[in-house]
């Protein structure tokens, strides 16, 4: 057996560690760079006009990334509106109100189940069960019962981020410092008070970080939403009507494209979902930076 | 001296789970004076204090038996809002609001509760506060700014601001100066000194000097009995239990 000196030992751990490191960055771009090289037949024949352009039809060779683009905020902007009081409530019941180990290890089981569960579930559920309730009430109201739509992804999107906001949510509430608490209500505060002015502008950042990860869950979600959007790609002018995601669109339409140019188009819609992601984490770091309380 | 009695506590027994924290106390407090409740680790001092504004609901485990009386009402069956509205606290750590700006602090009763007040209103009550706890000339400055950046013997004045803007008749202290060094120490035990022409005040101690300094009277607590209770100068130059005479020679704490 070749013995090799401590030192040297401690060197070879720490170069494996960094070389991973380095892996996964050099993975992320590449991962760019493909997108990019595979993307430049449509980035060079349509320009910057794919971003505006509102129609698409891959048999005139008509391409434009508008429709996807309004679906997936639009789907994602209401999944989050619609989770928010919802995942508000439950992390601030599990990391306030809830003291019962045994009931508090149970919910917090049960969101991490939640959380697990396959999304293509969520989309079985969404056609089963969702769309022929929402299909009931399109017709009470008179309008065209279609069913799915920018709605019914929005509902599955929200019942399926909530889990994620509620993870780092609840900890998040359960950091506030006890002693502040004890302030608040040695000061005659109610629960409620102590929620409203110490416990959230305490935990402000943090709960904005936990549901800013929770959207760009919802704006990347592909197989759920695929299967209750309704797959049209037409911008919509309302929430019933059928949409598709930048996701949606790809996961839909990838097999059957032939046509280079198409499918050229439809990986340059993957790079403009990736840099919208991007975007969103990057104002999310800068935002959690200005709120962030400092430690006394 | 007059006597005036503004907090009677009778029979008062708090126990967690089985274990019996303070054992069947009863005592008053008298109005517009200083007392002080000292006693070993573990006494229970704390456990009483808390007790008077009702600190003990926060833990469900916490049961508490007697009565309490303030204003001839038994405080223990009162709504513990209104009695923590009347009966301020001041804890160990000082724990200034970090989301607040120090004007806010003062006002955070008011915030905290609901309360509308003008801006004149909201100013006078910050000024007036301020100054009575010697604060108002070191920050008048940064009024605004987040009180964070305080010291720990301004954070813990601030805090006292904070309870005083509350028009409290009583104004609880749980160790205020533990945390704090020897000049912003003397300079709370002044402004004790100051405060208790306006509020009643009680105040959980573990430092011997401070308890003979600042108080009229002083209650001696020991493993969870009321050993002695007298004016300060009694305690402190004739105790009659030999317990007293022990921890003041600092036999045992």
């Amino acid at each position: 057996m070749i013995k090799i000196p401590i030192a040297k030992k401690n060197k070879l751990f720490i170069n494996i560690l960094k070389l991973t490191g380095y892996v996964a960055i050099a993975i992320l771009v590449l991962f760019l760079i493909t997108l990019i090289f595979n993307s430049f037949l449509s980035i060079k024949t349509l320009s910057l006009q794919f971003l505006f352009n509102t129609n698409w039809q891959p048999n005139t060779k008509n391409f434009g990334a508008a429709p996807f683009i309004i679906g997936t905020l639009l789907t994602s902007v209401l999944a989050l509106m619609i989770s928010i009081p919802f995942s508000l409530s439950i992390s601030i019941y599990i990391g306030y109100f809830l003291k019962n180990k045994k009931r508090k290890n149970t919910l917090e089981t049960l969101m991490d189940l939640l959380a697990g569960i396959p999304s293509v579930i969520y989309g079985f559920w969404g056609l089963m069960v969702l769309v022929p309730v929402i299909i009931k009430i399109q017709a009470w109201l008179g309008i065209i019962p279609y069913g799915v739509g920018i709605l019914a992804a929005s509902l599955i999107l929200a019942l399926m981020i909530i889990p994620y906001s509620v993870t780092l949510g609840k900890d998040i509430i359960n950091l506030v410092p006890n002693d502040l608490v004890e302030a608040a209500i040695g000061l005659g505060a109610t629960p409620y008070e102590v929620i409203k002015h110490i416990a959230i502008p305490y935990s402000l950042s943090g709960l904005f970080a936990g549901h800013l990860m929770a959207f760009g869950r919802a704006i990347s979600e592909t197989m759920a939403v695929t299967m209750v959007i309704g797959n049209r790609n037409f911008i919509p002018t309302s929430i019933m009507d059928p949409a598709n995601t930048l996701a949606s669109v790809i996961a839909n339409e990838f097999g059957e494209a032939s046509d280079p140019l198409y499918v050229s188009s439809l990986i340059e819609l993957g790079l403009i979902l990736l840099v919208i992601t991007t975007i969103i984490n990057i104002i999310g770091k800068l935002i959690v930076k200005a709120y962030t309380i400092e430690p006394r | 001296m007059k006597k005036d009695t503004i907090l009677t506590v009778e029979n008062l027994e708090i126990s967690v789970k089985k274990n019996k924290i303070i054992k069947n106390i009863s005592l008053s407090f008298y109005k517009n004076n200083v007392t002080a409740i000292m006693g070993p680790s573990g006494c229970g001092k704390t456990t009483l204090i808390r007790a008077l504004n009702r600190m003990h609901d926060l833990d469900k485990s916490f049961k508490v038996k007697g009565s309490i009386t303030f204003d001839t009402q038994n405080l223990l069956k009162s709504d513990p809002i209104l009695v923590r509205q009347q009966i301020g606290m001041v804890f160990q750590r000082p724990n200034p609001f970090p989301n607040m700006s120090i004007y806010e602090n003062v006002l955070a009763g008011y915030i905290l509760n609901g309360i509308k007040l003008s801006k004149d209103e909201k100013d006078s009550i910050v000024d007036i506060n301020l100054k009575k706890v010697g604060l108002y000339d070191e920050v008048s400055d940064n009024i605004h700014r987040k009180g964070s950046h305080l010291s720990g013997g301004q954070q813990q004045r601030l805090c006292i601001a904070r309870t005083l803007a509350m028009k409290p008749k009583v104004l609880l202290l749980d160790e205020p100066t533990s945390a704090l060094d020897p000049k912003a120490t003397t300079r709370i035990e002044n402004l004790i000194n100051e405060l208790k022409k306006e509020v009643s005040i009680i105040m959980v101690t573990h430092n011997i000097e401070q308890a003979s300094r600042v108080s009229d009277y002083t209650a001696f607590l020991y493993l969870g009995d009321l050993i002695e209770y007298n004016t300060t100068e009694t305690i402190f130059t004739v105790p009659k239990d030999k317990r007293t005479e022990e921890y003041l020679s600092r036999k045992y704490g």
